[in-house]
């Protein structure tokens, strides 16, 4: 036979065997690097690095019992073995077939992290890679030498873990003799040293395993299952006076005693490691006990079902008449008590109550539950080992957010877990008949799927009897959306400037058409600002005196009108911008303190003018008129200069309500409402029609007055929200206002996504309605959307003298605030006293 | 299939007559019995037993760890019912902290409170953060007239500018207190900006009266101490820990300015029994205690109840149900005489915090101590929090009684004991079972230095 040609054939076998695990793996590690490089807040250096390290490894794992194992499980092993093929070719090729596809793993693994902008070594230099790869090779060579040497892959695979940590422990006991354990450069030149000679010694045993394995004198001993089969064949199924249960447990026990033994060891030890370090999941130590008790349980599920499935052996108990549910029964009892005996460990050892004892129990089951179904869907024991562990890792995933997140009630995680049971109780028949298809399989996913929807039912019973608005007022708002948007495109000019140059830009918003609105902030900003379209001399001036300005002990008036100077020039610059919040807030108490100081000029002038006539009356020093003249120049100046800040506090108020009003956001249609409050107490106060102007109270009543563009803004601020939540998940549409009610954080996230439609119609409803009905409406809203809108709002609740809602200036101030709501204001009193002043006016 | 079989042996082993039955009859029952006699005698005879105990082995951990779970399911239960029996008697909500609010404060200066909130707060367009009292300037120590104080002139013109919201703290200081101002309860997320606001309302009177103590202008001084004393009353709302760290600071600045005014050679005697008059009344640690602790009980129910849902399922009923019997032990530790508050909170937290700590017969979980560890208030902190203020009280009390006594006599006392004679009783600075507060004469001025509980960051108060 022609040699070259088998080893070619020998190598196309083994790459059919191998390629789908190295697919699984690259896409699997391709999917996880752009999760973790897409989704904002997931990209960690240690995600990125454990990923790249962890595929290889996983390969390093699987492959000897796929290559080897499966062989052996299919008993294909013993037809190669009766080929005319030299022993030797077929281990060797096996064997670089196994080193290939690692280095290939390694190779993809290395791309892909690549790939994300970001290589491990340059984000952990911490972290000795050459190790690694050494290590994973290791790892390849032991798991070729358990599966040549143990009959069954899972057996084997269970071996692979304590072998794996050799060099660990070895490494590690060699630095603590050299007293090096600090020095981790050192450590993981130990580690690389013992992992290769290890793997020299693996290789050499794998390699003598492999030749007796396909050796003439191969097979001629019985295997364990036979054994046992021998062994009890006259008491389980000869014997008259033996019960099947009994028998059953025993060929059960017999058939996986050392697997039983090996995992019930590995769950007490888990057990008894998580007790001594008090539960805390955090250490290093008692997290990988927490994760071998969680792998533990998962492989005792495993084995309930899995041993059987080999030799054909749950059909051999079919033909004999063993009732199903006593099978069923007799699989599970061991497992189960090997499971309470971990428990049993972790709850004596712990010094005092863990609290959360409760959860590891239940996660025990539910692991067992999910990894006994899995033994009985997926009858490969090497496909199962991974399956097991990976579909109840998800599934105790899903059940722990239901329970968290969901609120569901814990009893319905348990009927789930239980469903799992009833689901194998119920299949064990088909099991043991050895039935296939599409119609078992369709049983088992639908039985799965229950599970899994089981403890969801509450929050998907919310989701679907939950009120919806109908499609004409869908309709509604989206035209009324649409308009936002011609609104925006004919409305907009084109920025003065380059967007992408250094200008004021305190905070970057975006208008609904997704453009860059300039925001200004005299208080931050003005000394990184570079002015466009300026030359240098002229822009190092300018900047020279605003950082004057920010710097500025000057709390004059007169310097705050110089700010306002600014500010009115960077809102020629910036069509759309309005001042940063920062600003806003200093615009009222500023205006405040000095509508306050004319209040004092005012009065102090009243009364030197009474004291005047007082004094006319009396005999007057002739230096006496001049003192008095310049007083009353430095007063009438002082005067001007107050009146002139105030005025032009004023307009910027006026003109920022303009471009608030402008914007698709409620929560700048709230600031404006703020605003306008202000303006309104300050229209109201005694002396405004000589502080503000002719003029200038003429433009600020009508801005109070103008309820149409006010409603107008408020409308399509609704429907623009509306729509820019469809695609941002609802975040702007009231959502920062959102806060949990009654701790359903599900319920709360759900309103925010689902629920914003009916308040946006609810919102409309508001606006649209004649000014009798809206009380009511707001009332409802506030009862129906709870702290999504304020129902502390003070102004409501302290009328003045005149029986007049009082408005809170410390309300206003705090008016941002996530517990007064973006919509308290609405419709409130205030509303009425504006358009009062408008209708004054007129 | 076997157990059919089984009792047919038992059966013709023990109760078939053999009267009746022939000879050869006789010989196969004979052969049966020996049959039978050999199977028993046989190791395959005792087969049953020798393979069911692994069962019964097995069902051994099942059945003890389902009487477990059944116990901890009974427990809870009960522990569940106890809970809502207690929450039934001693409802704490966002609800009932509302309705308290309301019931204990004042709406009469809301709006002129509200208006100075403003007034105080946020930024104005300017640079504060140079200015004694609110950033990095100093004042001069002491603070006399003509004392060194380079940034003086700056004050000035700050207090100028903000001259308008001094004058309305001082026209709404006669409104009824503590003033309410609107808050939306809602546990541990409920905001508080009126309260941090009220720092700043304090600092703009500290830096008042500091620049009219500087001024030598008494009477100016005096209405800033009134308006310090009146921010304190207002925002007294007794709303949380947080709350009360606040009142203390507001408290604090008050008695500070009063001892830094002592220094200042300012005040007339009629002043003096005026300042002593407004720092007379001493705290009601008693009730102030109880206060926080239950609205801290109250931010703790809502937390575990779902602000943060992983505290809450980290907790089952009983450890629930301990929280709360927590808070209320807490409560009662504030029934001490002055003094023993902190040595009280500091023993119940060693005791709360011990392993050894036992429930209902069992040992307080991990759980609850890591709960407890990220949501008890400080309570050692709070109780030496109160007592310091209370201490501080006296001893501006006692400063300002020497003072008095110097005016009355033109001479330092020589001993506290002295100042009976302008009406200071001893249990003011004489605190049994925690120390006295010392006097010591120095050339021209005395000292009146702190308690030894006060710790080594209290200064002395120089009365000149």
């Amino acid at each position: 036979m022609n040699r070259n040609l088998v080893i070619k054939r020998l190598w196309w076998k083994e790459i059919q065997q191998l390629w789908p695990l190295v697919v699984l793996l690259i896409m699997l590690g391709g999917l996880l690097q752009t999760i973790f490089a897409v989704v904002p807040g997931f990209y960690d250096a240690w995600r990125h690095t454990a990923i790249f390290v962890a595929l290889p490894g996983l390969f390093a794992v699987g492959a000897g019992a796929l290559i080897v194992g499966q062989e052996k499980e299919l008993r294909t092993i013993q037809w190669i073995r009766s080929l005319p093929i030299a022993p030797r070719d077929i281990i060797s090729t096996k064997l670089f077939i196994g080193l290939t596809g690692l280095a290939v793993v390694w190779l993809a693994s290395l791309l892909i992290a690549g790939a994300t902008g970001d290589w491990p070594w340059a984000q952990r230099s911490d972290i000795s890679f050459p190790m690694f790869v050494v290590h994973s090779f290791f790892v390849l060579l032991v798991g070729y030498a358990t599966a040549w040497r143990i009959q069954s892959s899972f057996l084997s695979l269970l071996l692979l873990i304590p072998l794996a940590c050799l060099p660990i422990f070895f490494a590690s006991f060699h630095a603590w003799l050299m007293n090096a354990t600090k020095d981790q450069a050192f450590n993981d030149l130990l580690m690389a040293a013992y992992s290769a000679i290890f793997s020299i010694g693996f290789l050499w045993a794998g390699w003598r395993f492999a030749l007796r394995q396909l050796g003439p004198h191969a097979g001629t001993r019985p295997q364990q299952g036979q054994l046992v089969a021998i062994a009890f064949s006259d008491d389980l199924f000869t014997h008259r006076r033996v019960a099947p249960i009994s028998a059953l447990v025993w060929q059960f026990a017999s058939q996986n005693r050392v697997s039983l033994v090996g995992l019930t060891v590995a769950l007490v030890v888990s057990g008894l490691v998580i007790g001594s370090k008090s539960g805390y999941p955090e250490k290093n130590l008692s997290f990988l006990a927490y994760l071998t008790g969680a792998v533990a349980c998962s492989w005792l599920g495993l084995l309930a079902f899995q041993s059987d499935g080999y030799d054909r052996r749950a059909m051999f108990l079919a033909d004999r008449g063993i009732a199903p549910w006593k099978v069923w029964l007799t699989r599970q009892i061991l497992p189960v008590s090997c499971l309470m005996i971990g428990l049993a460990a972790l709850a004596i050892s712990l010094p005092r109550p863990l609290g959360w004892m409760q959860w590891i129990v239940a996660m025990a089951l539910g692991i067992y539950a999910c990894s006994q179904f899995i033994a009985q869907l997926i009858r490969s024991p090497i496909l199962g080992t991974i399956a097991a562990v990976l579909y109840s890792a998800v599934t105790i995933a899903l059940f722990t957010a239901s329970v968290v997140f969901l609120f569901s009630s814990p009893w319905l995680v348990v009927a789930s877990v239980l469903a799992f049971a009833l689901a194998t109780f119920v299949m064990t028949r088909s099991w043991m008949d050895g039935k296939g298809g599409w119609r078992n399989w369709l049983k088992y996913v639908g039985i799965a799927a229950i599970a899994w929807i089981l403890p969801m039912l509450p929050f998907l019973t919310f989701i679907v009897t939950a009120p919806r608005i109908t499609s004409s007022e869908r309709q509604h708002l989206e035209q009324l959306a649409n308009e936002k948007v011609v609104r925006s495109r004919t409305n907009s000019q084109p920025a003065a400037h380059d967007s992408s140059s250094t200008v004021t830009i305190a905070r970057a918003r975006e208008n609904f058409m997704g453009e860059p609105v300039e925001m200004i902030d005299p208080t931050e900003s003005f000394s990184r600002a570079t002015p466009p379209n300026a030359s240098s001399q002229e822009m190092a001036g300018e900047v020279e005196s605003e950082s004057e300005l920010i710097s500025t002990t000057d709390f004059t008036t007169a310097n705050w009108t110089r700010q306002l100077a600014l500010v009115q020039a960077q809102f020629t610059r910036f069509q759309n911008g309005v001042p940063h919040n920062r600003f806003l807030r200093a615009l009222i108490p500023r205006l405040l303190l000095i509508r306050m100081q004319l209040d004092g000029e005012q009065a102090g002038q009243e009364q030197s003018a009474s004291d005047e006539t007082e004094s006319s009356e009396q005999t007057v020093a002739p230096e006496q008129p001049d003192a008095t003249a310049a007083a009353g120049v430095d007063s009438e100046s002082a005067r001007s200069e107050l009146l002139a800040g105030y005025r032009t506090t004023i307009e910027v108020i006026l003109e920022t309500i303009q471009r608030l009003r402008t914007s698709w956001k409620l929560a700048d249609q709230a600031q404006a409402d703020r605003l306008e409050m202000v303006l309104l107490n300050e229209i109201r106060e005694q002396r405004a029609a000589e502080y503000f102007g002719v003029e200038l109270l003429k433009r600020t009543r009508a801005r109070l007055g103008n309820a149409t563009e006010r409603d107008t803004a408020r409308r399509l601020a609704i429907a623009a929200s509306w729509k820019r939540a469809q695609t941002d998940g609802g975040y702007h549409f009231l959502a920062s206002n959102t806060t949990s009610t009654d701790g359903e954080y599900s319920k709360t996230a759900w309103t925010n996504w689902a629920q914003r439609d009916l308040m946006a119609v609810a919102l409309l409803q508001l606006v649209d309605a004649p000014a009798s009905d809206r009380p009511a409406l707001r009332q409802q809203f506030f009862d129906r959307f709870g702290k999504l809108a304020a129902q502390t709002g003070g102004s409501q609740q302290l009328p003045n003298e005149q029986g007049l809602p009082q408005l809170l200036y410390g309300e206003m101030l705090y008016g941002e605030l996530v517990s007064y709501g973006v919509l308290a204001n609405w419709y409130s009193g205030w509303e009425q006293l504006a358009e009062d002043a408008g209708d004054e006016q007129q | 299939m076997c157990r059919t079989i089984v009792p047919i042996v038992v059966k013709g082993d023990r109760g078939q007559s053999l009267d009746t039955e022939s000879k050869s009859t006789l010989d196969n029952v004979r052969n049966r019995k020996t049959l039978m006699k050999s199977q028993r005698n046989s190791p395959k005879v005792n087969g049953r037993s020798r393979l069911t105990w692994l069962t019964y082995l097995s069902i051994l951990p099942i059945a003890i760890g389902l009487i477990a779970m059944a116990n901890y399911l009974i427990e809870q239960r009960v522990a569940a019912r106890q809970l809502a029996e207690y929450h039934l008697q001693k409802p704490a909500n966002d609800a009932w902290m509302e309705k308290k609010f309301r019931e204990s404060t004042h709406t009469d200066g809301t709006a002129a409170w509200s208006r100075i909130i403003l007034l105080c707060s946020g930024p104005k367009g300017w640079d504060e953060s140079q200015l004694p009292v609110f950033g990095e300037g100093t004042l001069p120590i002491p603070l006399r007239p003509g004392a060194e104080w380079e940034e003086h002139e700056q004050v000035e013109k700050y207090l100028a500018e903000m001259q308008p919201a001094i004058d309305l703290i001082y026209d709404s200081i006669d409104v009824e207190k503590p003033v309410w101002q609107p808050i939306q309860f809602n546990g541990v997320a409920t905001p508080l900006p009126h309260l941090q606001t009220s720092r700043s309302i304090s600092r703009l009177l500290h830096l008042e009266a500091a620049d009219a103590i500087y001024d030598g202008d008494s009477s100016r001084a005096m209405a800033a101490i009134r308006g310090l004393d009146a921010t304190a009353q207002v925002f007294d709302w007794n709303l949380f820990l947080v709350g009360e760290m606040i009142q203390s600071a507001l408290r604090w600045n008050h008695y500070h300015v009063i001892e830094q005014s002592l220094a200042a050679e300012l005040w007339s005697s009629d002043q003096l029994l005026e300042l002593a008059a407004m720092i007379e009344t001493p705290m009601n640690i008693n009730r102030r205690w109880r206060e926080i602790i239950i609205s801290e009980q109250m931010f703790m129910t809502s937390h575990i109840n779902g602000a943060w849902p992983a505290t809450g399922l980290l907790l089952d009923s009983n450890d629930r149900l301990l929280l709360q019997r927590d808070y209320d032990a807490i409560v009662e530790l504030g029934n001490v005489p002055l003094g023993q508050l902190s040595t009280a909170a500091s023993g119940w937290e060693r005791s709360t915090l011990s392993p050894s700590r036992e429930f209902k017969g069992r040992r307080v979980s991990y759980a609850m101590n890591v709960v407890r560890g990220s949501i008890y208030p400080a309570i050692h902190g709070a109780a030496k929090m109160l007592e310091h203020s209370e201490y501080h009280r006296r001893m501006v009390l006692t400063a300002v009684a020497v003072k008095r006594f110097e005016l009355m006599h033109q001479r330092w006392p020589t001993d506290l004991g002295e100042l009976s004679d302008v009406g200071l009783s001893q249990e003011v600075w004489n605190i049994p079972g925690v120390g006295q507060i010392q006097l010591e004469v120095k050339d021209d001025k005395a000292v009146v230095s702190p308690i030894d509980a006060m710790g080594e960051n209290s200064s002395a108060i120089e009365i000149w």
